[in-house]
């Protein structure tokens, strides 16, 4: 299957995906809570069942991880995306050997657990299937579970968005479930590509979107990033201090949404129209099936940052936008009063 | 350090003036403690992002008709485009003529 019919199966139906490159966690103990707050960003203090969309930071303030933690049987799940899971579970050792949380316990959950993602406008009637039908009225960023099976509402392809997560011995049976649940929903197997080109169509934020880049002299943060509303500056977090001395003096650049009609590598500089040097570089860019052209971020100048702004790229233009450019078919549908099976009674316009 | 042409330095101009009104606007509705400059320009609204919910949007509404003087036509936000940040700073432009 075309990387474009994957793509359109998240945009109209639903798309079934392997989750190798997502991470969990567990960190379990008296003082996890603790422990976790210093960790993240954003603080994981919240109600059983809750899930917090956070950022891991390494010292620099560049990100380590992009990352959920859910509240769970007194513990937490860290559930990221990034390192890998080894990486993960030795910076947080680290990070618990410097804090002197003794009690605190930390370990990977892949041989024990299986993760599927299923993403788009009828992703809802998928898990629901499988999970049982409270998960029709299951809240964004939450966890369900049934029997020895979990549930994550989250999604970053801008359509409903559900992670399951099942016993490793189950997994094969879980996943023929899954797609003969999925077959009179047209439901296809997508790969992280196809989950890519739909967070960047939607301007989610991507792990895999960062690339090096020396148009600024110093890391990306999430300042730089737009990713600030994941950030609580009053907190004491790993690589707080790094970040606060950067919005202190001051962002120097901030990525911002472009098109173009024709491929832009990411890496190509940008230059605007009447000035010297160049102005920016393209950090990520995919050909979109859904909008007819490419689109990507790129990483500019401050002062020029903004939507609606044309610039040279080689020897194309590309055109700064407001994100989202795609009119998600998910705005338009409702768990309890829409189906798969009356697809053609929603207004998508 | 290059300077602008022209052109783009009036409508930087005008995006900032919005963009700075829009910020205050969402950091009341979300009691935002923290300095309004932090709200990202395409930090979603809803859902993800800034967080706001049904009830939210219809503040937004208000707070563009009360303090910035701006009446959209239409309640849904979603429908006018109020997705994120920068589409209200968008909206607000586009109603003052200066998009």
């Amino acid at each position: 299957m075309s990387l474009a019919s994957e793509v359109s199966a998240i945009r109209s139906s639903a798309g079934l995906s392997r989750s190798a490159h997502i991470v969990i966690v567990r960190v379990d103990g008296a003082g996890a809570l603790d422990f976790l707050q210093t960790a993240s960003t954003q603080s994981p203090y919240m109600r059983e069942g809750r899930v917090r969309h956070t950022l891991l930071l390494k010292d620099d303030a560049s990100l380590l991880a992009d990352a959920f933690i859910v509240n769970i049987d007194d513990g937490f799940l860290v559930i990221a995306e990034g390192p890998s899971e080894a990486a993960l579970v030795q910076w947080l050792e680290q990070l618990r050997d410097r804090a002197g949380a003794k009690n605190v316990t930390v370990r990977g959950t892949s041989e024990e657990w299986t993760t599927f993602g299923v993403d788009g406008p009828y992703a809802w009637e998928v898990a629901a299937a499988f999970m049982g039908p409270t998960t029709l009225g299951q809240p964004y960023l939450t966890l369900s579970r049934r029997e020895d099976m979990m549930c994550l509402r989250a999604g970053k392809t801008g359509e409903y968005g559900y992670l399951l997560m099942v016993p490793r011995p189950n997994e094969k049976d879980a996943e023929a479930k899954l797609h003969e649940i999925g077959k009179p929903l047209d439901l296809v197997t997508v790969t992280r590509e196809a989950l890519d080109v739909c967070a960047l169509e939607n301007w989610h934020f991507s792990m895999r979107q960062l690339r090096k880049t020396d148009f600024v002299k110093t890391v990306l943060t999430p300042i730089e990033l737009q990713l600030q509303w994941r950030v609580v500056y009053t907190r004491e977090f790993a690589g707080v201090e790094a970040l606060r001395a950067r919005r202190a003096e001051g962002p120097k650049a901030r990525v911002t949404c472009f098109t173009c009609s024709a491929p832009i590598a990411p890496g190509q500089r940008v230059r605007l129209a009447g000035m010297d040097g160049d102005i920016g570089e393209v950090l990520a860019s995919c050909d979109s099936p859904t909008l007819g052209q490419t689109v990507g971020s790129v990483l500019l100048d401050i002062r020029v940052a903004h939507p609606h702004i044309t610039f040279t790229a080689g020897e194309h233009e590309i055109r700064t936008c407001t994100a989202s450019l795609v009119d998600n078919k998910s705005l338009r549908i409702q768990p309890h009063k829409h189906s798969y099976a009356t697809r053609n009674e929603v207004v998508t316009a | 350090m290059n300077a602008l042409p022209n052109d783009i330095t009036v409508y930087l101009e005008h995006r900032e003036r919005a963009l700075a009104e829009v910020r205050k606007l969402l950091a009341s509705i979300i009691n935002f403690d923290g300095d309004p400059n932090d709200i990202d320009p395409d930090a979603g609204l809803f859902g993800t992002g800034l967080g706001l919910d049904s009830l939210d949007a219809v503040e937004v509404l208000i707070g563009l008709e009360i303090d910035l003087g701006i009446k959209l036509e239409g309640d849904d936000p979603m429908k006018l485009g109020l997705r994120s940040v920068n589409g209200v700073v968008d909206a607000v432009m586009r109603a003052r003529g200066e998009l």
